[in-house]
């Protein structure tokens, strides 16, 4: 009896406060040895596979890096070029209720495992809080947003993705600035939250953070139109979106640390 | 050898239950991974069955938080469904121990039947595009619990085995 009385104390506690953070933490770091040892085979198999690739392979792949590198130098170049002028015409119109150009600092994390469950979606990364993450610091893969961390541990980390039906995040949408919220569905779905019938939307759609939240930086990819279905009874469109990150297809992330606006 | 007393098998027992932590993180292939059962709660039964002399209620207790922690589901979940089925194993134990492993294992495939229907209804999934490993998940157990109960009889038995 005791014990299904606190199992029930401890849901409830959960739910309702922020108390079972710290002892969840606490479960983390127990579990933690036990993440790393599962992870081993593959963290070994992958080493095995970057030191078993012929000098031949390597250096055709150091070419093919620093070529990708000086095409990304010169579209940075564009882009601060972009920046600079973006900031000058804002200036300009005085606009209010913009967003300052950001200095990101990334970290770059190996993915430990996915979820064993069909109906959460997350990921375990091995950083945490001695390596500086600290809870809703969003991650991101080489095509967009990934997710968000939600719980840490001393030495790993867990993040919710994207789709979890338990995340949103608020977006706009790149071609009009229409704002909306994108939610998890499960499976690897998101749906778009809160488009009325009458506003501009179309298949392919690219939506991007927008940064209301505070917890994303703004501009972003996070996904694209997919599907526009049926109006609901409060007039809103019922929109389906793919993520544009590769969800289950990742070895690396990377975590935002800090956004601090550039003067 | 001195046969060992039930005792000495609590290092045994805090092995199996890593071993299982350590089985139910492995990083599978979906679906795969959808298809292991919470091997915890099978050594529970095991247990259970094993040592008359405790209801292992605190084990399924810690162990359920730590599948809590593992899976990111709300704390205390996993406690509470493991405490309900150890419950319900711990008034059929004694006429389980008396069936053979098939037997076993069949009954074993209905708990976790009913294990998955109150973990739908629990967490209200999402239409799931991976349903059928997530029913097929219990019949996992008609493979697992006689490896299960081999495995750890040899291990807690030596002395038997060697007569």
């Amino acid at each position: 009896m005791a014990a299904f009385v606190f199992a029930v104390l401890m849901m409830v506690l959960d739910h309702y406060t922020h108390l079972a953070v710290h002892v969840r933490s606490m479960l983390m770091n127990v579990i933690q040895p036990i993440e790393f040892i599962a992870a081993l085979p593959k963290t070994l198999y992958t080493a095995y596979l970057d030191s078993s690739r012929s000098e031949q392979a390597l250096l055709s792949r150091y070419h093919a890096l620093k070529a990708e590198n000086l095409i990304l130098q010169a579209k940075l170049q564009h882009l601060q070029e972009l920046q600079a002028e973006n900031k000058r015409l804002k200036l300009l119109l005085d606009a209010t209720g913009t967003f300052a150009s950001e200095h990101i600092d990334l970290t770059i994390a190996t993915i430990l495992r996915t979820s064993n469950l069909p109906m959460k979606d997350f990921i375990v990364i091995n950083k945490g809080a001695l390596d500086g993450i600290t809870r809703e610091m969003p991650v991101l893969d080489a095509q967009g947003v990934l997710g968000l961390v939600t719980q840490v541990g001393e030495l790993t980390s867990q993040v919710t993705l994207l789709t979890d039906p338990s995340l949103s995040i608020p977006i706009r949408i790149e071609r009009t600035g229409q704002r909306a919220i994108v939610q998890g569905l499960g499976n690897g779905h998101l749906k778009v939250a809160f488009i009325r019938t009458s506003a501009d939307v179309r298949p392919g759609d690219l939506l991007v953070t927008s940064g209301i939240d505070g917890i994303y930086p703004p501009g972003y990819p996070v996904a694209r139109i997919q599907r526009i279905g049926q109006t609901d009874q409060e007039g809103f469109m019922e929109l389906q979106a793919a993520p544009v990150s590769q969800l289950y297809n990742n070895h690396e992330v990377l975590i935002i640390r800090h956004v601090t606006p550039n003067t | 050898m001195s046969p060992q007393t039930p005792e000495s098998h609590t290092g045994i027992q805090l092995l199996s239950y890593m071993l299982a932590l350590l089985l139910n993180t492995f990083p599978l292939p979906q679906p795969i991974n959808f298809m292991l059962p919470p091997v915890a709660l099978l050594l529970l039964f095991y247990w259970a069955q094993k040592t008359l002399h405790h209801t292992h209620f605190t084990a399924a207790i810690l162990l359920g938080l730590l599948y809590d922690t593992l899976n990111q589901t709300l704390l205390g979940t996993h406690a509470l469904l493991f405490s309900v089925f150890l419950f319900i194993f711990l008034q059929i134990r004694l006429q389980f121990r008396l069936f053979g492993p098939i037997q076993q294992a069949l009954i074993v495939t209905l708990l976790l039947y009913a294990y998955q229907a109150i973990y739908w209804l629990i967490f209200l999934p999402a239409p799931l595009t991976h349903l059928w490993p997530y029913w097929t998940m219990p019949l996992s157990a008609l493979v697992l619990w006689p490896a299960i109960r081999w495995l750890l009889d040899h291990i807690t038995m030596p002395a038997l085995n060697q007569a």
